[in-house]
């Protein structure tokens, strides 16, 4: 389904000097695939994650969706398969405050053309758990919580691949638990998932872990 | 790719979300609005009411002369207005007048406080001032000093309520009178002073029977058809000058009022507020630009997360961008709107006092809606497109 092939990605530091953090990435995701990525911090893990997810561009190499060439497609293009193809988790959970868990999950149906929304983002709510917990705004909710309502968000759009970066970094013990068997749960019912963490034992959940070290994929 | 409704639905909520936010830029516009609307109407009934007034006073034929308050009251006499007559070919005396001030009068058990004047019998002529019931002053009741009056429409509701005044008896501090006839109602003067609230009486009675004095306050002409009265006033000033012995370097204890000399001071006190309004105005949309423009770059700023989310979830930049605009735009609106009701509420306040029509002048609020647009774009896009051009990446990783 997605095949990035000899990825590449630098960047430049204050001083000019030039940074290698991608160094030919070589990445095959099927459907209902279930991958772990894996490495210590500033090994590049959020930068995959940013290419994978179409936020960011790679300098080089071939990154195919469903066959199609997408590494140079133009913004608005990138926009839309994001809004259609891809669900983001993050560690921060990144949720808007003062904003109810309905509208939170509401979110990227605004920018697609997605009917009757508001009973999309209830079923996604349901789906993770929080059925009960619609109106509540972030304020209200704990750690765990929060983060369930940010995966609600995430599978709202049925998308193709769900991205978690850190989705446990920043949750105790138990709670990180109960959302990595979310995850199991989602995975079993067919949501291919790509999940990076530096927590080999959260890694270990997934179907098969790859470590990301050098610039490069183990 | 966001809908139109999807827009101004995030915009609402957004508002909504930073209220506090909102009301203050809101705020800003509102009073930008309001100084430039109120201010603009305020200013043009201004203009308009002072040239009624001169209008009224002098029409384009009219020369008056007036005793000055202070050192000059008691020196204007009747023989004045017969010596420049006399003297000043082309100007006929057209009114003598003598401003008594409030007097009491008294109606059955009813008292008010009336404006008195006393006039010639040409005072109907005079100020294009004829009677809607009963008479105007004849020349028999001014040689006769008769005790009748003339009142104003405000003043005869004050005294009479609904009753018909004609042929009434009232005491003027305490002299009796009959009134004669009712004035044609011509409202408010420069000053802001109702002239309905009135009562007219033959110059000599008021001299004589009420004030006892031998002066007036003012004397009117009018030039002949085809002389100008601004090249008379010199002639008049030298001829008072003399009469009253004033002598070279004192100053006059009296005016000379002539129609252009009048409109040339009004022209320039208005020239100041002509000037001021639209500085005072534009003074007060640049304060409400920079409030929008900073507040929505402060907006910007503080939701960089918010703005890399919706980019990750799917929004272009330029719906980024739209949904700031559209924020600004929202905001400045309601900013807008209530900034002309505010500018209603001055131009109301305005009326009240000095009795202008309360005109809504939809000319007045389309340029505030104007000129709010214009303060919503101008200061609204460019951080917009700061918005719209954030790196999605740089944004998530803000916190």
């Amino acid at each position: 389904m997605f095949q990035l092939a000899n990825i590449t990605k630098a960047y430049r530091t204050r001083d000019g000097q030039r940074l290698d953090i991608l160094r030919g990435i070589d990445l095959t995701i099927g459907e209902g695939d279930y991958v772990a990525i894996v490495g210590g911090s500033g090994t590049g893990k959020s930068t995959l994650m940013n290419i994978l997810g179409l936020l960011d561009r790679p300098d080089g190499g071939s990154f195919r969706f469903h066959g199609d060439e997408i590494a140079s497609i133009a913004e608005p293009e990138r926009a839309r398969l994001r809004n259609r193809c891809i669900g983001f988790v993050f560690q921060q959970f990144h949720l808007l405050p003062r904003t109810t868990a309905l509208d939170n999950v509401c979110l990227p149906l605004l920018y697609g053309p997605w009917d009757s929304p508001r009973r999309r983002a209830a079923e996604a709510l349901a789906k993770v758990g929080l059925a009960d917990r619609i109106s509540h705004t972030p304020e209200q909710l704990s750690g765990g919580q929060q983060q369930r309502v940010a995966i609600a968000r995430a599978l709202v759009t049925d998308p193709t691949l769900l991205l978690a970066d850190e989705p446990t970094g920043n949750l105790d013990p138990a709670t990180t638990g109960e959302i990595l068997s979310l995850f199991d749960t989602l995975n079993e019912a067919g949501t291919t998932i790509v999940l990076i963490t530096h927590d080999s034992e959260v890694a270990r959940r997934a179907r098969r872990t790859l470590r990301l070290q050098g610039g490069v994929l183990f | 790719m966001l809908t139109l409704s999807g827009t101004l639905s995030i915009g609402l909520a957004e508002i909504l979300r930073h209220r506090l936010r909102s009301l203050f830029v809101a705020l800003g516009v509102a009073v930008g609005t309001a100084g430039l609307v109120g201010l603009s109407v305020i200013a043009d009934q201004l203009e308009g009411r002072f040239l009624a007034t001169v209008q009224l006073m002098l029409g384009s034929d009219g020369l008056i002369v007036r005793a000055r308050d202070g050192t000059g009251a008691g020196n204007l006499k009747l023989s004045d207005a017969d010596a420049i007559t006399r003297e000043v070919a082309g100007l006929n005396l057209a009114d003598t007048v003598f401003d008594g001030g409030e007097a009491v009068v008294r109606y059955q058990g009813r008292s008010a406080e009336i404006r008195l004047f006393g006039n010639s019998a040409n005072a109907a002529k005079a100020w294009a001032r004829p009677v809607t019931a009963g008479q105007s002053l004849a020349p028999a009741d001014i040689e006769a000093t008769a005790r009748v009056a003339l009142i104003g429409t405000t003043a005869a509701r004050r005294l009479f309520g609904d009753e018909d005044p004609v042929g009434k008896s009232v005491q003027i501090d305490g002299v009796p009178f009959e009134i004669k006839g009712v004035l044609r109602p011509i409202g408010v003067d420069g000053h802001g002073a109702d002239r309905d609230d009135e009562i007219q009486i033959p110059v000599t009675t008021l001299m004589r029977r009420v004030r006892n004095v031998d002066y007036l306050t003012m004397l009117k002409f009018t030039a002949t058809p085809g002389v100008d009265p601004d090249s008379l006033g010199g002639q008049v000033a030298t001829i008072l000058r003399r009469r009253h012995a004033i002598a070279p370097g004192e100053q006059d204890d009296f005016a000379v009022l002539t129609p252009k000399a009048v409109r040339a001071t009004i022209d320039s006190t208005l020239g100041i507020i002509r000037i001021l309004v639209p500085v005072v105005a534009g003074m007060c949309l640049l304060v409400a630009a920079t409030i929008v423009s900073s507040i929505t770059s402060a907006s910007v700023r503080e939701r960089f997360r918010e703005i890399g989310l919706r980019r990750a979830v799917g929004a272009r930049p330029t719906d980024v961008g739209i949904q700031f605009l559209t924020e600004a735009m929202l905001v400045t609106t309601i900013g807008g709107l209530l900034g002309i009701g505010l500018a209603q509420l001055m131009i109301f306040a305005f009326a009240v006092k000095f009795g202008t029509p309360m005109a809504f002048s939809p000319a007045a609020v389309l340029m505030g809606l104007g000129a709010t647009a214009a303060v919503a774009l101008a200061s609204g896009c460019l951080p917009a497109l700061k918005a719209a051009r954030l790196d999605p990446v740089e944004a998530l990783r803000e916190t």
